[in-house]
């Protein structure tokens, strides 16, 4: 079972009150936060070569909103977590507009972002899907997308059917595995946590429930369809 | 040769614009440097701003970033279109005719300023295969239209800077703009005021990314033949319209930060914020 790749429970998020000495509560593009030394950019924020802070590149904002800082363990130091101190930490800034955080621009798809897709036809080779969020986005147009057969599941890529993974009409969970052309991007379900998570029955229309990996059942009729299911979140 | 647009209905060719019984010059004139400015105001467009002082009402509309079709770009693709309208002032009025509701040579000028003033500013790179289209309506703009373009200009591109932060796409900066003139007799000073009998032997409009210190857009033009804008007067006209620059950032910055208070008081829901600030 690969392991979903979720921030370390030691992560903490700091707002308002409770960040840091020498930081601002809101920033506006273009404003100096604090150098990079001490701290790594986040979304919301850029580094600029050209304006120093002590010594070192600092961090300016480019967008308008409120300054956050998460503190996550460093990924060497997370097997050992008894021998953490506070110098392991990456402290990582960001800015971000909470009302505006479904807003378009946030909802371009980037290489390894999470998205939720809806399957619009399918043939033996790929699976023709439309992009509805991206990140924390929600997509003022839907953006293209494409899962070939090889990117449906991990294992067994050569048996793939794709007619027993998706359906039209299905929404999905992929990762995005390349910007791809100028139409499409180039998704990927291959992995436990990704595939159908919506899908409705054909004889009744009633959605469905996922049984195992590759099988949802429909709650009233009791019909079952193959499908690629993502695992539900929380199951372990 | 007779080319019509039937997409548009357009004025009559004996339109003229409206006269109010007071002369607004002589009223608008003694409240001068009042700007106006709003942000947030259409929740359809990704981000809005909208821009008043003297004869300007100007409202910028941000649409994207938004999936762009056709072949493959790393970076998003910025497109900026200017519409003044029918009723924004006599000049433009002929133009509009002249153009028969086509883009007019001003439109074109005036959008190709404001493309070349943002594009430094607005990271492209973070939105590929995107567009980002930022439409400009000028709503009423000042009637001799030939002096006071390049104070339209300066409007145009601090209302799309703000219009664009306000979208949340990232920016290195946010970008204002001030108009400036040398008179006849060589004085250098910022052009902010509407002035019916404006003679200056040049006009010029600086767009700055005030805390980089970096010029992105500049456009000059010598209105009288003797002019001779060079070296020293050149650095000159570069100073005070880079100081008139920082002055415009202070209100925006103040605009900003208000629009973000506003919305944290609003809760989630809320969508407006409501600004008035003078100088």
């Amino acid at each position: 079972m690969s392991q979903t790749n979720t921030d370390p429970p030691t992560s903490i998020i700091l707002s308002d009150s409770s960040l840091p000495e020498g930081l601002p509560r809101c920033a506006i593009p273009g404003q100096p936060l604090c150098s990079s030394n001490e701290y790594t950019a986040g979304p919301g924020t850029y580094i600029d070569t050209n304006i120093t802070i002590a010594n070192k590149s600092a961090i300016i904002a480019s967008v308008l909103g409120k300054v956050t800082v998460k503190r996550a363990l460093k990924a060497e130091s997370e097997k050992s977590k008894e021998q953490t101190k506070p110098a392991h930490y990456i402290r990582t800034v960001s800015v971000s507009r909470p009302e505006k955080a479904a807003d378009a621009a946030n909802a371009v798809p980037t290489v390894d972002d999470i998205v939720l897709a809806r399957v619009l036809r399918i043939n033996p080779r790929m699976a023709n899907v439309a992009i509805l969020a991206a990140g924390d986005g929600i997509a003022s147009e839907e953006y293209g997308g494409i899962i070939r057969s090889t990117d449906v599941r991990e294992t067994e890529k050569d048996k793939v059917k794709m007619s027993s993974s998706y359906r039209p009409g299905d929404i999905i969970r992929a990762v995005v595995i390349s910007l791809g052309d100028g139409t499409n991007y180039y998704l990927s379900t291959a992995r436990n946590d990704l595939g159908v998570v919506f899908a409705t029955n054909e004889l009744s229309g009633e959605p469905m429930f996922p049984v195992d990996w590759r099988t949802m059942k429909c709650p009233i009729t009791g019909s079952t369809e193959e499908r690629k299911c993502a695992k539900p979140s929380g199951l372990d | 040769m007779y080319m019509s647009d039937r997409r548009r209905i357009l004025v009559p060719h004996t339109a003229q614009p409206i006269t109010y019984a007071d002369s607004p010059t002589s009223s608008l004139t003694s409240s001068s440097q009042k700007i106006y400015l709003r942000t947030s105001l259409l929740p359809d467009a990704s981000g809005s701003a909208y821009f008043e002082h003297q004869q300007h009402k100007i409202l910028v509309l941000v649409n994207g970033p938004k999936p762009q079709r056709g072949s493959f770009s790393s970076s998003a693709k910025l497109l900026v279109d200017v519409k003044f309208l029918p009723v924004s002032s006599d000049a433009h009025v002929l133009g509009i005719q002249q153009g028969l509701g086509f883009e007019t040579d001003l439109e074109k000028s005036l959008a190709e300023f404001v493309y070349t003033s943002l594009v430094p500013a607005i990271r492209l790179g973070q939105y590929p295969k995107s567009g980002i289209n930022v439409s400009i309506v000028v709503i009423s703009g000042p009637p001799e239209s030939k002096a006071l373009v390049k104070q339209v200009a300066a409007a145009c591109v601090t209302t799309a800077g703000a219009a664009i932060v306000d979208a949340g796409i990232e920016v290195l900066d946010v970008v204002t703009a001030c108009a400036v003139k040398i008179s006849t007799k060589g004085d250098i000073s910022v052009d902010f005021d509407y002035e019916q009998e404006s003679k200056a032997s040049a006009r010029a409009v600086i767009s700055s990314m005030s805390s980089r210190d970096e010029i992105t857009g500049f456009w000059i033009d010598e209105e009288t033949e003797a002019a001779s804008i060079e070296g020293e007067i050149l650095t000159q006209v570069l100073q005070v319209a880079s100081a008139g620059a920082i002055d415009v950032r202070k209100l925006v910055n103040s605009v900003l930060y208000r629009s973000l208070d506003g919305l944290e008081s609003k809760g989630k829901n809320g969508k407006r914020s409501a600004d008035s600030i003078s100088d």
